[in-house]
């Protein structure tokens, strides 16, 4: 018999909101306050997410994202900086306990199961999609949906982002991407890289459509019974009304996760010299396997 | 039962999350398993507790990224941090390419040496991995 696992959908947020939501449902499910869920999720306005180690300074063009009203913020998972537009992509994210049936212990064989199970929905809207190890999910050889996790606790969460219809020349122009460098044709080349699903279909389906085959395949793959509800335990509750604004704070969207030679953290302001050429490093491979 | 994918060194000890524990004296020198990378994959970033960082054993005392993971590093004992390894921090791949050697994360003092009679030995890691191997095949979806 299956289990039953929660289906959440919170509609357009803030980033802050979408990033706090994260924290406090993986947190209410590492202490059972929570079922299992799978949830989805749009932001608006459009917003940019660095990765949980990342520096914004070295990721973001945040005058850009300032003038054109991009919000930005930090996830809690792993990977590079995004861009998600206002209500143009849809976010989808699974909360269950590490040591739940079927779920793989080894992270990579994890991220396999992980993007088969929206590989499964996106077949029910027609598309025929593949997994691109690591963490990749991708159609004809472009890039439709990256993926990213973390854990608290027992519990963790796994999130991916599917380009319903997705803007790359915003993209670019609000993250710091070494292709910037690149020729014109280099540039063209890159955006042939990410596909959207209006690309692919040759028209975009209505959201809720997107939404039902994307449950349908997370139930069939991970064999769970998918039952529609909301956040509304008393304990929960108090733990939104405590995070909600904490996503909102410099401290959290500027903070890195980085030391200083002499061992203290610190915050964004003067980047050691070895970490910022350790981010140099690291976005000179940065290509479209970063991206969203 | 031995264990011929992952090396194991018997010198040390082992805790159910992968870090292998070299005891010296009162201290401890704490590092990943190669069967708690097979786990990871490939790091990108670690986040290790500074020197005077209290340590609880189980709870939470980092973060490491691989492959858009970020996992906790947990304490194997409970102690105190005398230093942490700025090189891996630095540069995180040592700890794939050396992990036994270059790529120990930071250096303990025990607070209660009798902890590490709840450790495993090399003999019982290697059970233990393999335990795990089999649980992997027998409850994998896919």
């Amino acid at each position: 018999m299956s289990s039953s696992w929660r289906l959440l959908d919170t509609g357009s947020l803030s980033a802050a909101h979408n990033m706090a939501l994260d924290k406090v449902i993986l947190s209410a499910r590492s202490r059972n306050l929570v079922p299992n869920t799978v949830r989805f999720l749009q932001f608006s306005p459009q917003c940019v997410l660095v990765g949980y180690h990342q520096a914004v300074e070295l990721e973001v063009e945040e005058e850009y994202c300032r003038n054109k009203g991009i919000e930005i913020n930090r996830r809690i998972t792993g990977g590079g900086n995004l861009y998600l537009g206002d209500e143009s992509q849809l976010g989808w994210e699974l909360f269950a306990p590490r040591d739940s049936a079927g779920i793989p212990n080894r992270l990579e064989d994890m991220y396999r199961l992980m993007c088969e199970s929206a590989i499964a929905g996106l077949k029910r809207l027609g598309v025929t999609a593949s997994y691109r190890p690591a963490n990749d999910i991708e159609v004809n050889g472009r890039k439709i949906s990256g993926t990213g996790g973390t854990e608290i606790g027992d519990a963790f969460l796994y999130q991916g982002t599917l380009l319903t219809d997705f803007d790359v020349d915003t993209m670019i122009a609000s993250l710091k991407l070494p292709i910037k460098k690149l020729e014109d044709k280099q540039i063209k080349n890159f955006k042939n890289r990410v596909i959207d699903l209006k690309e692919v279909l040759g028209y975009l389906p209505p959201m809720q459509e997107i939404k039902k085959a994307m449950a349908e395949g997370f139930a069939d793959v991970l064999e769970v019974d998918l039952v529609p509800g909301g956040r509304s335990t008393s304990r929960v509750k108090v733990r939104w009304r405590n995070w909600k604004g904490s996503r909102r704070k410099n401290r959290w969207k500027k903070y890195r996760r980085f030391r200083t030679p002499k061992g203290r953290p610190r915050r964004t302001k003067g980047i050691p010299e070895r970490m910022s050429k350790l981010d140099a490093e690291k976005n000179s491979h940065a290509d479209v396997r970063h991206l969203p | 039962m031995e264990n011929l994918q992952w090396q194991v060194p018997e010198d040390l000890y082992y805790d159910r999350n992968d870090y292998w524990v070299k005891i010296q004296r009162d201290e401890a020198v704490i590092g990943l398993t190669a069967f708690g990378q097979y786990n990871t994959g490939d790091i990108l970033y670690l986040e290790l507790p500074t020197e005077g960082t209290a340590l609880t054993r189980g709870k939470k005392i980092g973060s490491i990224e691989s492959g858009k993971w970020v996992g906790k590093l947990t304490a194997p004992l409970t102690g105190q941090v005398i230093e942490s390894n700025q090189k891996v921090e630095s540069n995180p791949h040592i700890v794939n390419q050396d992990a036994f050697g270059e790529g120990w994360l930071y250096r303990m003092l025990l607070q209660d040496p009798a902890e590490v009679a709840e450790l495993m030995n090399a003999t019982g890691y290697d059970r233990w991995i393999a335990e795990q191997i089999q649980k992997e095949k027998e409850t994998t979806v896919l």
